[in-house]
């Protein structure tokens, strides 16, 4: 299911009233980047291989990623933590000596960074699609594999269409607008819930 | 036992006094009706379906909704005859090795892991590919035409088939703004919930709102 047809049953649901379809892009947006960055178990989840250089420690997000999930570097699970954790297992740290990344701190979310400790000892082996199996036959040596929650737009499960199109409508008439209603947007918001609950993202 | 898509959907355009469809088209009570159906197997687990799958080798992360488009979440998996065990939390996998993601031995398949409504980890990889039996929720089928579907058995048993109703109700009595309905409807279908097995601590939090 794409999120144009959950904005139509949004626009059905919301039985006439809403004129303009703009805002509630914009919040159906907001509703599966919340689901995405806060949910236990997000809607959507992918899963990438990602290429380290030998040396660099600072990567950047890829424009699909809402939350990192796990990242697992060639064999090895890789653990989120702090700055003042890095302290804890290595109080040397800050002398970055190169070997196979173990932990990834996520730097800024603003400008959506992570750094990998320690920095990689080698280049990422290129990914070359003999069969077309990255995770297989094809899986490229000393690569990491971030598994997260994405903020795509087609093929979304079906089973969050109707609580997301709520979801929306309750941010859609609650805020001042000439269609503002605050009795439909609580229903709204009270249906989304339930419904998130159902389908196991509460 | 199972009840009929149309009359089923001619109960509930009753429940909300649109019978005839003057101000509901059909049709989209059907849409959301099975729409419903689906959550409420989600929710309750009622549908299960089997089917055998193949396991590419040497590959632990697979995305299932390639392998089974109609799975929502997978329940257990049977490989040679011996259930997978079913693992919640990744760090599981290192009791078995600390470097397990690249584990891929010719033994059979030990443990595996959901996450989301996408991936599933499987351990250990194998060095060949393997057929499993998979057993699934199943999302079950979408009726969006009234008329095309009036007579297409429901996959949903019939004792749950009040479930989908009450929600798809909800639905309708909040697009007609009939709070003082949907309030009532709201308690009763939380109960209904709650009477077939249903429990979830943000059900109990709704109806406090």
């Amino acid at each position: 299911m794409d999120r144009t047809d959950i904005k139509t049953i949004a626009q059905n649901l919301a039985f006439s009233e809403l004129p303009s379809i703009d805002t509630l892009d914009r919040y159906l947006s907001d509703v599966f980047d919340i689901l995405g960055l806060s949910a236990k178990q997000p809607p959507c989840v992918q899963a990438a291989l990602k290429a380290f250089t030998l040396g660099v420690d600072g990567y950047t997000f890829e424009a699909d990623i809402l939350r990192i999930i796990y990242m697992l570097f060639s064999n090895y699970l890789m653990h989120p933590v702090n700055e003042r954790e890095l302290n804890v297992y290595d109080s040397t740290w800050y002398n970055d000596s190169n070997d196979n990344p173990r932990v990834y701190v996520i730097a800024d979310r603003t400008a959506r960074t992570y750094t990998v400790y320690p920095p990689p000892a080698v280049n990422s082996s290129a990914y070359i699609p003999t069969v077309g199996e990255p995770f297989g036959d094809d899986y490229p040596a000393n690569n990491a594999v971030i598994i997260y929650s994405d903020n795509r737009i087609t093929n979304i499960p079906d089973i969050y269409a109707l609580p997301s199109a709520f979801d929306a409508l309750a941010k859609e008439f609650t805020y001042p607008s000439d269609h503002e209603d605050t009795d439909f947007a609580a229903g709204c918001e009270i249906v989304s819930n339930l419904l998130y609950a159902l389908v196991g993202l509460k | 036992m199972s009840r009929n898509i149309g009359p089923t959907v001619e109960i509930l355009m009753r429940r909300i006094r649109q019978e005839g469809g003057f101000a509901l088209d059909p049709n989209f009570a059907t849409q959301i009706y099975s729409r419903c159906e689906q959550i409420t197997n989600t929710a309750l687990r009622r549908v299960i379906s089997t089917d055998t799958i193949s396991l590419a080798r040497r590959k632990l992360l697979f995305n299932f909704r390639d392998l089974l488009p109609n799975a929502v979440d997978i329940i257990s998996i049977v490989e040679n005859n011996h259930e997978v065990y079913p693992v919640s939390d990744i760090k599981e996998f290192a009791v078995y090795s600390s470097t397990w993601f690249r584990d891929i031995t010719g033994t059979s398949i030990e443990s595996f892991m959901q996450i989301g409504r996408d991936i599933l980890l499987i351990y250990p990889g194998q060095t060949a590919a393997r057929s499993v039996s998979v057993d699934y929720v199943k999302l079950l089928t979408y009726y969006d035409n009234f008329d095309a579907d009036y007579n297409t058995q429901s996959e949903l048993p019939d004792e749950d088939v009040d479930v989908a109703i009450a929600l798809a109700e909800l639905t309708f009595l909040l697009r007609f703004r009939l709070f003082n309905a949907f309030q009532k409807r709201l308690a009763s279908c939380i109960q209904l919930l709650k009477a077939r097995g249903y429990r979830n601590q943000w059900i109990e939090q709704i109806l406090r709102q």
